[in-house]
């Protein structure tokens, strides 16, 4: 976890100096879901394995 | 309206010398009779006619107010303009008081309307209609009876708009979909599930939020009318709640209900763009009567532009600075990101605010501590522990094991840095009151269409600004008319803010020059 920890979430310039101000999530909103779906799939694999 | 004066008025008695005084004040010029009466024996001459007027009439009619005026070598003065300012009684006579008074009234409704007693003078005391005169006056001729009726008149919004509620208004800040997106996108590649799983749902409250404010921006834009316009700044979850409070407690003061106010409430919409958005709240700053802007923390070029806009229009500016005691701000703050401890806490020092001998004084006492040294060593692990804090984390959105552990660790000191922030801020607006009423050049600026000093009026409480509010849209002011000596000007202070609205300068050059460019 430590390891891990070393990546930020910092935001660039251009990501706090933004143009357009409303942001379609819809494709995050999917791929997180898509996300936890497979993390589902893994860890019910992983009990029946 | 009503103006009272600093006794400049009020103290002039029935002789020559301060009846003289008394019209120069009304008519806005010196009256030069040394000039005009080359003679020393004609100055007397005239003096004694002066004289004789005032010995031998205890009331003055109207003919007799303009013989005055002629004796002075002054413009004469309409009836409806002697009506309006003087109110004389059945016999249509005025006394020494009510003449003090009118002259009062018109140099109270001279700095409003012209900014000028001479212009004001000359542009007024020749309408010979009353109704003409009321119209040059306005909108401060207006009754409060008459504005009142105004408001209440008022039909329904054809369209309102759906609230968003205060826990979901910083989903609306112009970063925060970016953050979100960017959060989730680290927290994948972190394998971090139980991240993504609490910012999935941070995503799917800011989508539906973002249309509803869309769509009450458009509503905005469709009302028939505006009344008030909020200037404020908002990035922080913490800044979106504050200023949501703020309007709620506002605009639901008992005083401002029978209004039935419409106004722009910055926390509740959204534009897609920095174009659509500049062009949203410039279009909203011409239509709304005024504007209130909220003294924050720290201030920022928008919110100040929207400041100058509104008073370059000649529409008056509110200015609310919170008057906050340390541990009243300190209950406010306290659950305040960290994050927020430290950049204000830096912004602070950068300013040197905690070497100042006063504030270090203070801060002993504050904080408890025995020596100048001791606060500095204090300073230096706060700035250590909010370091410590802010570099351990992962996400914008959410708190990582190693600032919880941080937090733990540092509990006392987090606390006192807060109580810290806590004094600062009481100190920093307090301050920030002053400037404004007292000390800013900019707190006053120019209506740019006729030259007329436009001035903030600061308050430092909720109802004290929704009396305000209530006054300034129903005509119903109190003002006290100053002349300040030492800085050479006449203002006129309104009473619950004690913040000059407008002022002339004594500066003969500047007003000269000022006005060849006003009044052409």
């Amino acid at each position: 976890m430590e390891k891990t920890e070393e990546k930020k979430a910092i935001l660039t310039w251009e990501e706090k100096h933004p143009s357009v101000y409303i942001k379609d999530l819809s494709e995050t909103i999917k791929s997180a879901k898509a996300f936890l779906e497979r993390s589902k799939e893994k860890k019910a694999k992983a009990q029946f394995s | 309206m009503r103006f009272a004066d600093d006794d400049k008025i009020s103290c002039l008695r029935n002789t020559a010398d301060d009846i003289i005084k008394l019209f120069e004040l009304f008519c806005g010029e010196e009256i030069k009779w040394e000039k005009s009466s080359k003679k020393k024996g004609e100055l007397q001459r005239e003096k004694n006619l002066l004289t004789e007027i005032l010995t031998a009439k205890y009331n003055l009619a109207y003919e007799q107010v303009n013989e005055l005026l002629l004796l002075l070598n002054q413009d004469r003065i309409s009836k409806p303009f002697f009506d309006f300012f003087f109110g004389p009684n059945k016999d249509g006579e005025i006394n020494l008081d009510q003449l003090r008074e009118g002259v009062k009234k018109f140099r109270g409704y001279a700095l409003l309307k012209y900014g000028n007693f001479r212009f004001a003078f000359k542009a007024l005391s020749r309408k010979n209609d009353l109704q003409c005169l009321l119209k040059a006056l306005r909108p401060y001729s207006y009754t409060e009876e008459e504005r009142m009726k105004c408001y209440e008149l008022r039909s329904e919004r054809a369209l309102n708009i759906t609230k968003i509620p205060k826990h979901k208004t910083w989903l609306l800040g112009y970063l925060t979909g970016g953050i979100i997106e960017k959060d989730i996108k680290l927290a994948k590649e972190l394998n971090d599930e139980e991240s993504v799983r609490c910012l999935l749902q941070e995503a799917e409250e800011y989508q539906p939020c973002v249309q509803t404010a869309d769509i009450n921006t458009d509503i905005y834009m469709t009302w028939d009318y505006m009344d008030v316009y909020v200037a404020t700044s908002m990035r922080g979850k913490w800044e979106y709640e504050s200023c949501y409070d703020f309007i709620e407690q506002l605009f639901s003061h008992e005083i401002l209900l029978p209004l039935k106010l419409r106004y722009f409430d910055p926390t509740q919409c959204v534009k897609k763009s920095r174009i659509d958005k500049g062009l949203l709240e410039s279009f909203m700053l011409k239509r709304a009567d005024c504007t209130i802007y909220l003294a924050q923390e720290a201030e920022t070029l928008g919110k100040d532009s929207e400041l100058a806009a509104t008073l370059a229009q000649g529409k008056p500016v509110i200015v609310y600075v919170p008057k906050e005691s340390s541990d009243g701000y300190y209950k406010k703050i306290e659950d305040y990101p960290s994050e927020f401890f430290r950049r204000r806490l830096l912004q602070l020092d950068a300013e040197e605010f905690f070497s100042e001998p006063e504030i270090q004084k203070d801060l002993q006492n504050e904080l408890g501590l025995q020596s100048v040294e001791a606060v500095e060593a204090f300073l230096i692990k706060v700035f250590g522990v909010l370091d410590a804090y802010v570099n351990a984390r992962i996400y914008n959105l959410l708190e990582s094991k190693r600032q919880q552990e941080v937090k733990l660790n540092n509990k006392d000191i987090i606390d006192r840095a807060k109580k810290l922030l806590a004094f600062a801020e009481s100190v920093s607006f307090e301050r920030k009151a002053i400037s404004l009423r007292e000390k800013h050049p900019l707190a006053i600026q120019v209506n740019l269409s006729n030259g007329v000093a436009n001035g903030v009026f600061v308050v430092r409480s909720i109802p004290d600004c929704a009396e305000l509010l209530y006054k300034l849209l129903t005509n119903s002011m109190e003002f006290r008319i100053e002349h300040d000596a030492r800085e050479g000007i006449t203002k006129l202070i309104e009473s619950i803010s004690k913040s000059p609205y407008r002022v002339v300068t004594d500066n003969m050059k500047l007003t000269n020059s000022f006005w060849n460019f006003y009044l052409t």
